[in-house]
């Protein structure tokens, strides 16, 4: 083997090094993304749902909240919010909330 | 409930916006709920065997109550859905294939061995069916439903 062979060599597997640093940190950084949007969603659905689910377990088992779970539930529980339709009516949105009812007649008398 | 109400929400209900917001509220209410029964203090776990179902017609999330053989046939028949969804993800994958195979054969044997024992799940079907028509006076998670002018959106979520 001539010296630039060998030169040439060793060129090819610095580069393949590279591209193969680059590659991992390309995918190190789409799972780091994914991570972060599954993170994002699980708060979003559980900003939603986890005062509404709580207090219905609470009624449903008839015990204070505080017995049955160790955190507090949470204050707020975030609206689902739907943007105009345009064909329905453009300057109105539509909100959508969860809430607990102690059975499907007080549902049915506040909704 | 009024009839304005019910007139609003009939003259959305069809759209397509309207059934993608339920749907996600569905996925949504059915991954929380999960986490946090099992997360209740309560020994035993009393709510691992209700379930929440969604009446689409009313929008309202209502309990249901299912036996454990129910419960664990739906749970393998979901783990080989789950499998055939990575199976058609990773199809160039060979050993990764070989072994979600290797998966489905024990998964699919115990669902069998389950669901010949017919006698026993008419039973237990017959148990649950008994129980829930003593829960129409239970808990329900309701769906509620505003429509707002948009310039009116700020002040009604801070009288949330």
């Amino acid at each position: 083997m001539s010296l630039n062979e060998i030169d040439s060599e060793k060129q090819n597997d610095s580069l393949n090094e590279i591209d193969s640093e680059k590659q991992n940190d390309s995918l190190n950084e789409i799972d780091s993304e994914k991570q972060n949007d599954i993170k994002k969603q699980t708060e979003h659905i559980f900003n939603i749902c986890e005062k509404p689910v709580m207090n219905f377990i609470s009624h449903f088992l008839s015990e204070t909240t505080n017995i049955l779970f160790k955190d507090d539930v949470p204050t707020f529980s975030e609206p689902l919010i739907i943007k105009p339709i345009s064909d329905f009516d453009k300057d109105k949105v539509i909100v959508f909330q969860l809430k607990a009812f102690e059975n499907i007649n007080e549902y049915n008398i506040n909704r | 409930m009024n009839i304005i109400l019910i007139d609003d929400i009939m003259s959305v209900i069809e759209y397509t916006e309207i059934k993608e917001a339920i749907g996600f509220l569905f996925y949504a209410v059915k991954n929380v709920y999960g986490p946090i029964v099992s997360e209740t203090l309560i020994n035993n776990k009393p709510m691992l065997n209700n379930i929440l179902e969604l009446d689409d017609n009313n929008w309202v999330f209502y309990p249901k109550y299912v036996n454990n053989t129910t419960l664990k046939i739906n749970f393998l028949k979901q783990s080989i859905e789950n499998i055939h969804s990575l199976k058609k993800e990773n199809k160039d994958n060979k050993p990764f294939l070989d072994n979600l195979y290797e998966e489905y054969i024990k998964i699919n044997s115990i669902l069998i061995k389950i669901e010949e024992d017919t006698d026993f799940l008419e039973n237990e079907i017959k148990n649950d069916i008994e129980i829930n028509e003593n829960y129409t006076d239970k808990p329900v998670i309701g769906i509620i439903f505003n429509l707002i002018n948009q310039n009116e959106i700020k002040q009604f979520l801070s009288n949330i």
